[in-house]
């Protein structure tokens, strides 16, 4: 038996204590599970190591002053330095310089993707799908997108009673664009399932049927 | 009354000092603006650039510190014993496994476990596999065990309450689910699955998505002005 | 922990002294006695047994419950409290050294100046002036004006609760030693100010401990038959009042530090009256029987009996206490000489601390009397720069020394009672002994010590009938003066020398006392006494299980033994007496000069002293006569202060109260504080200290429930209220839903509708696999591609040979399974192509994935087959580039995009080295051509194509670029963000293929298997699919068929049993 049909069977063995769990929680489950988390731990810190830690110093640190990037090189591993402060309660004040750094490119790199590659083009994408050739479809899409985005506003009047109410109007987008979100879910809840109708189909196929017989 | 004064925090300020500051350069260098000289573009883009290549090795460093915090963590379940020890045993060997077959394997001295290997394949063929055979296996299982899950948890949806927006879940999951299969007799939920998916859920998704947007624009907003909230804490 | 209060707070103060209305907070202004109003009279803020103490005094203190302070002359009083200031002779000492115990020999007696501003009862007695007990005198305040609290007085501070808890701001534990020190906490500036070389090293303290409070107390001015209001110390510019308020602005808490006066151990010899010279020079002379403890038979002094507390009838005598030998009338005092002070009570060795404090120059005239002549040097070089303020005020308010305020009698109402009055006294905790170097259960305690045992509710004891002859002997006793009638106010008007009997007995019958259990004709134990006093025993040495922190750190529960010392029988009460009398030295300088000056300086940490074993069976306890146990010091008027208001509230006698007001006491009494405030764990003040307690709502009947109907609550406080009802019913559901989840492993059995609903599906998902008979799908739509799908396969042709291709592995292994088969697809095409994957990925797990996919891909050799390449196989880093895992998501991407366009440093970071470290072998001119095609990425998640189709855009500040296109291929679960983007980014986003069913349609359409088998595998795994799709569908329809029928028959019963009702 070589390695693969022993990764074949310790596969098969590990999928089914997996499944296992469809008769109740149970100490091969749980096995399994603390398994996958350490061998992925594992494999995470492999990749890290091997892919992003070591390449930056090969290029940044080698060699010392003498390297022109040894200076750049040093930044990330001293936010990493002050990173590392935010296991200890007492240090954690100095990782947040460091997260302040991650957030404050991060962020600006989130705000520009949302502005150019979201709120940009989506909207225009609903003004366009307005379209003499495709006016219901059109409508019902810029109807719909804009009372989904109503749904989210919380915008209201107070009563004289204390209740904060909405005029009618955005009640009723609201009400619209609650419908929207229903059936956006619903969608997304069945689509969900038929991806774990293919990936259970597939662990049948990759996991389980080459052990029978003849697979 | 007057609102109690806020307590200024120095090193909040200064966190969102840098904070700011960093996103603003990194904002302009993303987006250039028109009016200011292309020099000024050029180098505001440049170190843009060199500051998101800082963050994703910064981002990498982190996840390193983060594993070795798992560790950590199940390296005291074990010190402290008790049930849940065997587990944070198998998981740290696990880990020490898994570390251990990648670098023998690095280091050529696990030829003898490996399959075929082509000239010049360096991969690391005993630690793929092992990684194929337990966490691809695993991780593929888990996910299709949610399956019966999903299944079971629509079945009793409404069970304990039945009410319009239920039935449309329903219905739509239904739409989507049975239009998916290509039945004969089931032609016209193919093609109503088609239009449900291309304009109302489209449309549900362009708003929930620009609603997403929208709050990471106010969030990025927030953080420029050092209004965020980890800036005070 | 009271040892972790602030100092000098009145919630350190016991609450038997709070409910007494001694609070740090309630002093007035200071003021003369000249200015002194005639109404805020000084009063008896220490009420033992009397209703000063109860709590119920200061809440329902109506004018029915204050009794004027004229009831107590129903009372027989001995002569000697009888006697008013006139009658006492003005040179006649207060006890001559014959007639004192040995222990009381030992203790100067100084006397005092009464205050005669009304003539009214209890000016005349030795009583202190409780009014202007200054508890809250912080420590430098009488850096000076204890010049003389000395070595023998240390240890009686010791063990006070308040001062410990509030003394110590470290929150070390006090020991007695420190405790004394502490007491003595006035000499820490002096070490600084002036040196005393004269002062001798105080010893460590083995006395008894004595609370300072108490110590100053009972060494309060004595009344002056001459000077009504000497000044009580050399300096004539501050009055002891002013000396005490002074002390109480500068610390709001410290109560045992106003009793300066104690400190007259300490005093020269040279300025010692004759009276307390008399005493010190003759220590041996004959003491009155009564006086004698040792005398068998003869009575002593039990303040238990006394006060109407615990009176046991002790057979054995009991020595005096001083506060009653200070009741004798002092010896007059030149009015410059200042205030006599009386220090009987100074039996406790001194202490090392309190040596230094008491500069000579600094010490008042009547200190320096009572100074041996060894110290007397230094003090005559005194200045009056170096006195103290409040000694200035005492020279020059030797009238307003701190004597007994004529009690008049002030009733407050309960609406008068100050909130802070009423609520502060369940706050203090309930507090602690403290250890006592005597026995506690012989000493003789006047009531209104009694009192500062927070526990002593026991029923009085019936007054021994021999303490009669040791009453007889009073009036004998020069200190003891007959007071003449016309001097007596009112209610002493009536109590004649002659007449003095023993104490009528209550009327009122005492049904608790029936209650002890203890033989009170033998000498108690101390446990008994403190049974009787119902406090712990810490102090007595049969307790070793209380710990000496705890005996030291908050206690009231003090006994007499701690306040007067030892007992002049017992080895430990001589060698205190010695202490006190061969030591009337000053102290020399602090041990510890380093320490910080100042009143609330940090108290050394000194071991305590072990407490000593009680004499028990040597010393007696005599009984005590009904008028004694009937009379209390705290007959006086109770302080209750608002800010500068001061009223007092007349107590009255045990014996006096009614059945109902005895009945309140008791209840009162019975009182305990409240437990230190736990934190909750739930519920909405969760996590939270000093939270006030449940307390369970008593909702009376009313006859009138409109109050209730005339709430109207909005519909927004409805929804409120309801969210805060959810909360709060969620806080509560969570113990339970905890529990069951504990259960859960125990009965964790699949539900069988849901095993049932497994099982379909299982067969249905494995069926297909088994046999051909149900297949009951048709080919996925390969008759014709769709627009995506044409997309798709245009871009794919349109990849020339050796391009490289950017290849986004946005799945892990959880994706495996589905994107798998798409990624096929997609690389086999690629490599037919002649392309170059460059494979990249923001989840390390699917950097990993991919390499092993490739790895199995490019050694496949039906794979290698379908390619054309046999014996060929896809070696990485020639044929494929699986490159470093992308970190920060969005950042990551937006890196690999900026290499792209800008080369350099940029793209030697992220397309140098691959997965493995080792180098690409990918050109800049790889890299630039990476432009060029179009990325394939394949998202397991719409965060995922959120991520590439935001950031896979060209950098704004090139100009004239080409935008990148994305083909893509998603998950299921992210079919709609896929089609949604590609809608609104046609010109970018290419596809989407989603799941199997596009891998199907693109296998089939430009990849057919070459194995029948590959082709079956392939058509089985549909048939799989969307059989389980379908009966997934009918389960969950099935589902909701059942669920209707379920609610529309619960509507239908509802409808019915409404309709019913």
């Amino acid at each position: 038996m070589n390695l693969q049909n022993v990764s074949l069977v310790a596969a098969a063995i590990l999928t089914v204590m997996v499944f296992s769990y469809l008769l109740g929680d149970n100490f091969l489950y749980r096995l399994a599970i603390h398994l996958f988390v350490g061998a992925a731990a594992g494999y995470i810190l492999i990749v890290s190591v091997e892919s992003v830690l070591i390449p930056w110093m090969q290029l940044t640190l080698i060699g010392g002053f003498s390297n022109p990037n040894f200076v750049i090189g040093m930044v990330p591993i001293l936010i990493g330095v002050l990173l590392l402060f935010k296991v200890s309660p007492r240090l954690s004040r100095f990782g947040n310089l460091g997260v302040a750094f991650v957030l404050g490119v991060g962020g600006a790199v989130a705000i520009w993707g949302a502005v150019a590659g979201t709120l940009l083009p989506l909207a225009d994408g609903v003004a366009r799908a307005f379209t003499p050739a495709n006016v219901v479809d059109g409508f019902v899409l810029l109807v719909g997108t804009i009372c989904t985005l109503v749904y989210f506003t919380y915008l209201g009047v107070r009563r004289p009673s204390g209740e904060v109410a909405q005029p009618l109007p955005v009640k009723f987008a609201a009400l619209v664009g609650q419908g929207f979100i229903v059936v956006t879910l619903g969608a997304t809840y069945a689509l969900v399932i038929l991806s774990a109708l293919t990936i259970f189909t597939g662990v049948i196929v990759n996991r389980l049927l080459p052990l029978r017989p003849g697979g | 009354m007057r609102a109690p004064r806020r307590r200024v925090n120095i090193a909040a300020v200064i966190l969102a000092a840098l904070a700011t500051s960093l996103a603003l350069i990194t904002l302009l260098g993303l987006a250039p603006v028109p009016a200011l000289p292309e020099s000024i573009n050029g180098i505001l883009s440049q170190f843009s650039t060199l500051l998101i290549r800082l963050v994703t090795v910064v981002g990498g460093i982190a996840v390193i510190i983060g594993v070795l915090n798992l560790f950590a963590v199940h390296i005291g379940k074990l010190q402290k014993g008790g049930s849940s020890a065997l587990y944070s045993f198998v998981t740290v060997l696990a880990a020490v496994l898994v570390v251990v077959v990648h670098l023998a394997d690095r280091a050529g001295l696990l030829k003898a476990l490996e399959p075929g290997r082509a000239t010049g394949d360096t991969s690391p063929l005993v630690s793929l596999t092992l990684m194929d055979a337990v966490q691809v296996a695993i991780e593929s299982a888990l996910a299709g065990l949610l399956l019966f899950f999903l299944v079971y948890a629509a079945y009793r949806l409404m069970r304990r309450r039945v009410t319009g927006w239920n039935i449309l879940f329903i219905m739509t999951l239904l739409i989507v689910l049975v239009g998916y299969i290509p039945l004969s007799t089931l032609g016209f939920l193919t093609t109503i699955r088609d239009w449900v998916l291309r304009v109302p859920v489209s449309a549900g998704t362009r708003g929930i998505l620009i609603g997403v947007a929208l709050g990471t624009l106010t969030v990025g907003v927030r953080l420029l002005l050092g209004q965020d909230r980890s800036f005070r804490e | 922990m009271a040892d972790k209060r602030p100092l000098f707070d009145d919630e350190d103060l016991p609450e038997w002294l709070k409910k007494a209305g001694i609070t740090f907070a309630g002093k007035p202004a200071p003021e003369t006695d000249s200015a002194r109003p005639e109404a805020p009279r000084s009063v008896l803020p220490v009420s033992s047994g009397g209703t000063g103490a109860l709590p119920w005094v200061n809440e329902t203190s109506t004018p029915e419950v204050s009794i004027p302070s004229g009831a107590a002359d129903q009372f027989d009083f001995p002569d000697w409290m009888n006697a008013p200031e006139a009658a006492a002779p003005p040179s006649e000492p207060i006890a001559s050294a014959d007639e004192l115990p040995p222990w009381m020999r030992e203790s100067p007696v100084s006397p005092t100046a009464p205050t005669s501003t009304s003539g009214v009862d209890f000016d005349d007695l030795p009583m202190p002036d409780f009014d202007n007990l200054d508890w809250s005198a912080p420590a430098d305040s009488n850096t000076a004006s204890a010049p003389s609290m000395g070595s023998t007085t240390s240890g009686m501070t010791a063990g006070l609760p308040w001062r410990q808890g509030a003394s110590d701001p470290a929150d070390e534990p006090l020991g007695a030693a420190e405790s004394a020190d502490d007491g003595l906490s006035w000499f820490a500036d002096q070490k600084d100010e002036a040196a005393a070389p004269t002062f001798e090293p105080p010893p460590e303290p083995e006395a008894p401990q004595v609370p300072r409070g108490l110590k100053n107390l009972l060494n309060k001015p004595l009344p002056t038959p001459e000077a009504p209001r000497p000044p009580a110390a050399s300096d004539p510019n501050l009055t002891f009042e002013q000396w005490e308020q002074r002390e109480s602005q500068k610390a709001a808490g410290e109560t045992a530090d106003s009793f300066a006066a104690l400190n007259v151990m300490d005093a020269p010899a040279a300025s010692e009256p004759d009276w307390l010279s008399a005493v010190t020079e003759t220590p041996n002379q004959p003491v009155p029987d009564w006086l004698n403890a040792d005398a068998p038979g003869t009575p002593a002094l039990d303040f238990d009996a006394m006060f109407g507390e615990n009176a046991p009838p002790l057979p054995d005598a009991e020595p005096l206490p001083d506060w009653l030998n200070a009741a004798a009338p002092p010896k007059p005092q030149p009015p410059s000489s200042g205030t006599r002070v009386l220090s009987d009570l100074d039996l406790i060795p001194d202490r090392s601390e309190t040596s230094d404090s008491a500069a000579p120059a600094e010490i008042p005239d009547w200190l320096q009397q009572m100074t041996p002549a060894a110290s007397s040097a230094p003090i005559e070089t005194a200045t009056t720069a170096n006195v103290d303020d409040w000694l200035r005020d005492f020279t020059s308010e030797a009238p307003t020394a701190p004597v007994s305020e004529p009690s008049t009698p002030a009733t407050v109402a309960s609406g008068e009672v100050p909130d802070w009055l009423r609520d502060m006294s369940p706050s203090v905790p309930p507090s602690t002994p403290i250890p006592s170097a005597a026995a506690p259960d012989q000493l003789d305690i006047p009531d209104w010590m009694r009192d500062m045992a927070p526990a002593a509710s026991t029923p009085i004891a019936e007054p021994p009938q021999a303490l009669d002859d040791w009453f007889s002997d009073l009036p004998q006793t020069p200190e003891a003066p007959a007071a003449e009638p016309g001097a007596l106010p009112d209610w002493l008007s009536g109590v004649q020398p002659g007449t003095l009997s023993p104490a009528p007995k209550p009327a009122a019958p005492q049904p608790s006392r029936a209650n002890l259990d203890i033989d009170l004709s033998r000498p108690l134990a101390s446990s008994e006494i403190d049974a009787l006093m119902n406090m712990p025993i810490s102090a007595s040495p049969a307790a070793p299980e209380k710990k000496p922190v705890d005996s030291s750190s908050t206690s009231l529960d003090f006994d007499l033994d701690e306040l007067l010392g030892p007992l002049p029988t017992t080895p430990a009460a001589e060698s205190t007496s010695d202490t006190s009398l061969s030591r009337p030295t000053f102290p020399t300088a602090r041990p510890t000069p380093t320490e910080p000056s100042g009143p609330l300086r940090k108290i050394p940490t000194a071991p305590k002293p072990a407490p000593v074993a009680p004499p028990s069976g040597a010393i007696s306890t005599p009984d005590l006569p009904d008028f004694v146990a009937d009379l209390r010091p705290t007959d006086a008027p109770v302080p209750l202060s608002v800010g500068p208001i001061r009223v007092g509230v007349q107590e009255v006698p045990l014996a006096q109260l009614t059945d109902q007001l005895r009945q309140l006491r008791e209840r009162a009494r019975e009182f305990k504080p409240p437990e230190p405030t736990q934190v909750s764990t739930t519920g909405p003040l969760a996590e939270i200290k000093d939270t006030l307690a449940v307390e369970p709502i008593i909702v009376q009947s009313s006859s009138q429930p409109a109050t209730v109907a005339t709430v109207i609550a909005g519909d927004l406080q409805a929804r409120r209220v309801k969210i805060i009802q959810n909360l709060l019913e969620l806080e509560d559901d969570q113990p339970a839903a905890e529990t069951t989840k504990a259960k859960a492993p125990a009965s964790a059995r699949p539900k069988l509708d849901r095993l049932l609903i497994t099982i379909v599906l299982l067969l249905a998902l494995i069926a297909p696999f088994l046999t051909d008979a149900i297949n009951l799908m048709g080919a996925p739509g390969t008759s014709s591609p769709t627009a995506a799908q044409a997309a798709v396969f245009a871009a794919m042709d349109g990849i020339p040979a050796g391009q490289p291709v950017l290849v986004a592995f946005e799945y892990g292994p959880t994706g495996s399974g589905e994107l798998d088969d798409l990624s096929r697809v997609l690389l086999r095409d690629l490599f037919k192509k002649g392309a170059k994957p460059v494979i990249v990925s923001t989840n390390p797990s699917g950097a990993m994935h991919a390499e092993g996919l490739l790895s199995t891909f490019g050694r496949s050799s039906d794979e290698l087959t379908a390619l054309n390449r046999v014996d060929k196989p896809l070696l990485p880093r020639t044929d494929y580039v699986v490159l470093r895992y992308l970190p920060a998501g969005a950042a990551g991407v937006r890196s690999v995009v900026n290499a792209m366009y800008f080369g350099g440093f940029e793209a030697q970071s992220s397309f140098l080295t691959d997965i493995e470290g080792q180098a690409s072998g990918l050109s800049d001119t790889d890299v630039k051509r990476l432009q060029g095609a179009p990325a394939v990425v394949l998202a397991e998640t719409a965060d995922d194509v959120r991520n590439w189709a935001e950031q896979f855009r060209a950098p704004a500040s090139l100009s004239g670029i080409t935008p990148p296109k994305i083909i893509l291929a998603a998950a299921a679960a992210a079919d709609a963000t896929a089609h949604t983007y590609s809608a609104s980014l046609p010109a970018v986003i290419i596809g989407p293929l989603v799941g199997l069913r596009d891998a199907t349609v693109y296998r089939t359409l430009r990849q057919p298997p070459a194995k029948a088998a590959d082709a079956k595998a392939l058509d089985q795994r549909w048939q799989s699919t969307g059989l389980g799709a379908l009966v997934a569908g009918l389960i969950i329809f099935l589902g909701m068929i059942l669920n209707l029928i379920r609610a529309l028959r619960r509507r239908g019963s509802g409808a019915t049993q409404g309709a019913r009702r």
